[in-house]
């Protein structure tokens, strides 16, 4: 190979590695496009429109008003908002229980003996999640149900001879925020039952041989071998129960609506009549960018202390 | 048994035979705490469907057990209350699983696959959005709706599903994608196959498991949903599945028995799906998924 031709070659190679970059950067470019056109039109531009209109006095269409912070202000102040921070309070306690609690009936369901009982087990516990979660929680209203003769609850406490505690759970403002968080009791089936369950299938058979080698009690292996080795799963949970919490009102909003008198209020019901029952989209954007900025903390904050989906992500892609 | 205690048994001394009876004692409360809790979690639904085959005389002298004759006439009369917004729903579904699909496909080869410019930036630029919640984006979305004038449309619902199911299903099929052995890739490239090609032909019948999660999680995602398709439909001939059952729960205090009977009905598509996937390929890799 002389020395000419080698030159003409790279010089030509060079254009051609160009052109081709260029067509593969076109053809990412159409691959792309679509996904990019739904979520420039449908996530993008809404999210920035709400935080923009935060600064505004609003009522979504025609008037619209600057009015600076004003709106973040009025929130801080907003006796609604104080209730509904509070009761998210409880809720977040109760759910985050609610959630975790799943792992001592996986526990109890990988400490039997024979694999096909366990296969049953596993698999009637989490059959009900076939039921639409909003069914669920009709049903439950069911339950609730105020008449003596009608609700099942007041109808089991009837027919304990309890007719004193018979009551209408859901119009108690004592009472409604215990009732919601028991609804689903006992809260096993569900993605964090089968996400336990996986992660405890995942212990190495040696690591488990040997822990009774070593004399290891149930107890003592679960705190020290299982809780430490399926810790990413019971974050994973946390964290995405968290997030769950923090924005999903639809529940509250089938239940009770808030009621009784705002006794189960939460900051995403308050938004939600803010904007469409009250005409206020400048606060329920408000509302909205508060629960964002709540959110994207939290979420940080665990992240520093897991092993982040983001950094797995790169992990495989760079291999 | 011995097989989890390891121990060896000595059942010939009096200790290893009160160990023994012990043993049996703690597996059955073992076993009947499991029973005990898989009842309490069944009941509400035992509940529902001894509720759906009753008349409201029927419910109130006789709570607990089935009560004959069987009103089945309760299925009819819900059926034709819900069936509307059962196609309603189905519709929508399908709209949005078809739509995620095809475009987070796409999107994520491009990603796993094609070396381009400014790839890494586009990527963070999709997965930030997860960090996004619904609720932030709810007003948003709502005047564009307005503005696009889909109110009261089923398009309405299917896309901004097909916008919000995207994010995640990227995230989910970029890592799958990029697992796939470059070999197969290099071979069709050396026969001259087009990035298309490749995606139709090696990609897509590689991803069938993964394809089925991010599809039944959409559907599922869509299905159940409340509050948007409240703010969008006004008409009760365009109402889907969950909007219908809750009105339906608003006509009268003694429709126990067809309001039941709906929330079986509501609950059998779901079913036949779910079951369908776990019994498949995808049973094993849902849970994979999540982890």
């Amino acid at each position: 190979m002389s020395v000419q031709t080698a030159d003409a070659g790279l010089d030509s190679g060079l254009w051609r590695g160009r052109r081709r970059a260029l067509r593969r950067n076109l053809t990412a470019f159409l691959f792309l496009l679509p996904t990019f056109l739904f979520l420039a039109i449908f996530m993008y531009q809404p999210t920035f429109n709400v935080i923009y209109h935060t600064l505004f006095r609003w009522d979504g269409f025609t008037v619209e008003r600057f009015v600076g912070f004003k709106n973040y202000i009025t929130m801080v102040n907003d006796p609604n908002m104080h209730i509904a921070t509070r009761n998210l309070g409880w809720f977040f306690l109760g759910w985050m229980l609610q959630r975790i609690s799943p792992f001592l009936v996986a526990e109890l369901v990988f400490n039997l003996k024979r694999e096909r009982t366990k296969y049953w087990y596993r698999t009637l516990f989490v059959l009900p999640m076939v039921v639409p979660f909003l069914v669920t929680i009709m049903i439950w209203k069911f339950i609730y149900n105020p008449l003596p003769t009608i609700g099942v609850l007041n109808r089991m406490l009837g027919s304990f001879g309890l007719e004193e505690w018979q009551t209408a759970w859901l119009s108690e403002p004592s009472l409604v925020i215990l009732a919601l968080l028991l609804v689903s009791f006992p809260w096993i089936s569900g993605w964090p039952f089968m996400i336990f369950y996986a992660g405890l299938q995942q212990i190495p058979n040696e690591v488990l041989d040997a822990s009774v080698m070593d004399g290891c009690n149930v107890w003592q292996r679960m705190v020290r071998i299982d809780i430490p080795l399926v810790v990413t799963s019971i974050q994973l949970v946390a964290i995405q129960t968290m997030i769950g919490i923090i924005q999903d009102f639809a529940f509250v909003l089938i239940m009770t609506a808030g009621g009784p008198a705002k006794a189960s209020l939460v900051p995403g019901l308050l938004l939600f009549m803010a904007a469409f029952r009250g005409d206020q989209m400048g606060y329920g954007a408000t509302i909205g960018v508060t629960m964002f900025i709540a959110i994207f903390i939290l979420t940080l904050l665990s992240f520093r202390y897991t092993t982040s989906p983001f950094a797995r992500t790169r992990r495989t892609r760079e291999t | 048994m011995t097989e989890q205690t390891g121990a060896p048994s000595f059942t010939s001394s009096p200790d290893a035979a009160q160990a023994e009876l012990g043993d049996r004692f703690i597996g059955s409360l073992h076993h009947a705490v499991l029973l005990f809790l898989l009842f309490l979690t069944f009941f509400p639904f035992f509940i529902a469907i001894l509720t759906s085959l009753k008349s409201f005389q029927q419910l109130l002298v006789n709570f607990w057990l089935p009560a004959f004759p069987l009103q089945l006439q309760n299925y009819v009369m819900a059926w034709n209350e819900i069936y509307r917004s059962i196609i309603n729903s189905s519709l929508v579904s399908i709209g949005a699983v078809t739509g995620v699909l095809l475009c987070a496909s796409l999107a994520a080869y491009a990603f796993a696959r094609i070396d381009f410019a400014w790839r890494d930036a586009a990527y963070y630029l999709v997965l930030s959005l997860l960090m996004i919640p619904g609720v932030l984006t709810l007003i948003g979305r709502y005047l564009l709706i307005v503005q696009f004038g889909l109110m009261n449309s089923l398009w309405g619902l299917i896309l901004p599903y097909i916008a919000g199911g995207i994010a995640f299903a990227v995230f989910l099929l970029t890592g799958f994608f990029s697992d796939l052995p470059e070999e197969l890739f290099e071979a069709a490239r050396m026969d001259g196959g087009t990035e298309l090609q490749m995606y139709r032909l090696i990609a897509l019948p590689l991803s069938r498991p993964i394809m089925a999660i991010v599809g039944l999680l959409t559907f599922l995602s869509s299905w159940g949903d409340y509050v948007w398709p409240l703010l969008v439909l006004r008409s009760k001939e365009k109402f889907t599945l969950m909007l219908g059952l809750a009105t339906f729960t608003g006509n009268s205090q003694v429709m126990f028995g067809p309001l039941m009977a709906g929330y079986v009905i509501a609950s059998i598509p779901t079913a036949i799906i779910i079951i369908l996937m776990m019994r498949t390929f995808a049973g094993a890799a849902l849970v994979g998924a999540f982890k």
